[in-house]
C-alpha cells in the first residue's frame, strides 16, 4: 500500500479512535449528574449531540480502518476488529438517540421496557468496547514488534490496556449494566492508548512490506 | 484488481444504488404513510397495507445488499476511491437495519393499542435515525466518487463528476442536521438523498469502467 495513503487513512482511523474517547469525556463531565426529568427536557438536544459527535467518529473510523484492513500484512484482522467494534458503536449509539427518549418519557407503565431498551444499548456498547479493545491489542502488539524503544512499551502499554478492555467488556455483556463503569473506563483507556499506538504504527510501511 | 471484475462490481454497486431510489418513488406513489399520527390512522396504515409495505422494504433490502457487497469488493481495489466506496458499504448496512426495524417493530408496536404510540413513535425514530445515517454516509461516499470521476474523466465525467460532487455533499449536510433533528426532515432528508444516489449510481457506473484513479492500472 502506498504510504501516503496509510498514513492519511490511520490519521483518520485515529481520530476515529479518539472522539469517541472526547465525547465519552464530556458525557462524564456535563450530563451524567443530570436529573432524569432535564435530560429528556432542557439537555437533550446536548445529548443528542454529544452522541452525534461519537457516530461521527465511529463512522469515520470504520471507513479508515476497512481500508487499512485491504493492505498487505499482519495488521488485517486487527483493524477489521476496530471496524466492526465501530460498527457496533454506531448501534448502540443509534438506540439511545433514537429509542432512550421515546422510552424514558411514555410513563411509569414503560419504566420496564425503558430498562430493556437501555439494557440492549449498552450490550452493543459492551460489544463494541471490547471488539475495539481486541483491535489495539492486535495494533499494540504490532508496535511491540516493530517500534523503536519508545514505541516498544507504547506497544506494550496499548497492547494491555486492549486486553484489559476486551476481557472486562465481555464480562460486562453477560452481566449487564453493573459493569458499566469498568467497562466504560477501561474501554476509554484502551481508546485513548489505541489512537496514539495508531497514528505511530501508521506512519510506517507494514510488516510485510518494510 | 482485474478490471473485467471491476466494472461487474460497479454494475452491481450501481444497481445497488439505483434500487432504493426506485423503491422510494414507489413507495411514495402508492403508499406514502399513514394518513396522520392518531392511533386510528397509524394502526389501519400497518394493518391494512402491510404486505405491500414489507414487500418493498424488502425488495430495498435486497437491493442494498448486492450495494454493500459490490462496494466491499471494489473498496478491497487499489487507488484512490477505497473510502468512497467503504462509506457506500457502511450506508447500505445502515439502512438495512433501518429497514429491518421498520419490517419487525412498526406493526407490532402500531397496531397493538393507543397506550403503545409513544412506543411506536421511538422506534419510528429509530429507523429514521439510522435512513438519516444511510443517506449520509452513502452521499459522503457518493462525492468521494464524483471527485475521482473529475480527476480520471474527460471532459463530459468532469463535469457530471462535479455536478454529483456537490449534490453529494448537500446530501451529507441535510442527513447530518436530520440526525440531530429527527422526523421532521424526512422530506428534505429522503429528497436530497434520493437525488445524490440515483446520480451516484450513474457515476458509479462511469468510474468503474477504467481503472481507478491513484492506482498502477491507471499509471
Amino acid at each position: 500500500m502506498d504510504i501516503g495513503y496509510r498514513q492519511r487513512a490511520g490519521l483518520v482511523a485515529s481520530l476515529g479512535l479518539a472522539i469517541p474517547v472526547a465525547t465519552t469525556l464530556t458525557y462524564v463531565a456535563a450530563l451524567s449528574e443530570v436529573s432524569t426529568e432535564a435530560y429528556y427536557g432542557a439537555r437533550w438536544s446536548d445529548v443528542v449531540s454529544v452522541w452525534l459527535t461519537e457516530v461521527i467518529g465511529f463512522s469515520i473510523g470504520i471507513i479508515a480502518a476497512l481500508g487499512l484492513a485491504s493492505q498487505n500484512g499482519a495488521e488485517k484482522a486487527s483493524w477489521n476488529a476496530l471496524a466492526l467494534g465501530g460498527l457496533f458503536g454506531i448501534l448502540s449509539t443509534a438506540i439511545g438517540i433514537g429509542l432512550f427518549k421515546g422510552f424514558g418519557t411514555a410513563g411509569e407503565e414503560f419504566e420496564a421496557l425503558a430498562n430493556a431498551i437501555v439494557n440492549i444499548s449498552f450490550f452493543f456498547y459492551f460489544l463494541s468496547k471490547m471488539l475495539i479493545g481486541a483491535g489495539i491489542a492486535g495494533i499494540g502488539l504490532e508496535l511491540l514488534r516493530r517500534g523503536g524503544l519508545l514505541g516498544k512499551a507504547l506497544g506494550l502499554i496499548a497492547s494491555l490496556a486492549g486486553v484489559a478492555a476486551a476481557v472486562v467488556n465481555i464480562a460486562a455483556m453477560a452481566t449487564g449494566m453493573d459493569l458499566v463503569m469498568p467497562g466504560g473506563v477501561t474501554g476509554t483507556v484502551a481508546g485513548l492508548m489505541g489512537a496514539i499506538a495508531v497514528f505511530v504504527v501508521t506512519r510506517s510501511t507494514t510488516a510485510d512490506e518494510s | 484488481m482485474e478490471l473485467s471484475y471491476r466494472k461487474r462490481a460497479g454494475l452491481a454497486a450501481a444497481v445497488g444504488l439505483a434500487g432504493p431510489v426506485v423503491t422510494i418513488i414507489y413507495y411514495m406513489a402508492t403508499l406514502g404513510g399513514p394518513e396522520g399520527n392518531s392511533y386510528e390512522q397509524v394502526s389501519t396504515y400497518f394493518t391494512e397495507r402491510w404486505p405491500e409495505l414489507v414487500s418493498v422494504w424488502l425488495t430495498e433490502n435486497v437491493f442494498l445488499f448486492i450495494g454493500a457487497v459490490a462496494a466491499m469488493g471494489l473498496a478491497a481495489g487499489r487507488g484512490a476511491e477505497r473510502a468512497a466506496w467503504n462509506a457506500i458499504a457502511l450506508g447500505s448496512v445502515m439502512a438495512v437495519l433501518s429497514n429491518t426495524l421498520a419490517i419487525g417493530m412498526f406493526r407490532a408496536t402500531g397496531t397493538i393499542g393507543e397506550e403503545f404510540l409513544p412506543v411506536f413513535r421511538a422506534v419510528l425514530n429509530a429507523s429514521f435515525f439510522l435512513f438519516f445515517l444511510c443517506k449520509a454516509a452513502v452521499a459522503i461516499g457518493v462525492a468521494g466518487l464524483s471527485w475521482s470521476l473529475v480527476r480520471s474523466g474527460g471532459a463530459l465525467g468532469k463535469i457530471i463528476g462535479l455536478i454529483v460532487f456537490l449534490v453529494g455533499l448537500a446530501a451529507f449536510a441535510v442527513n447530518l442536521v436530520a440526525m440531530a433533528r429527527g422526523l421532521e426532515l424526512v422530506v428534505p432528508g429522503a429528497f436530497t438523498g434520493s437525488v445524490a444516489a440515483a446520480l451516484g449510481a450513474l457515476v458509479a457506473f462511469l468510474v468503474t469502467r477504467s481503472a481507478p484513479a491513484g492506482s498502477e492500472e491507471s499509471a
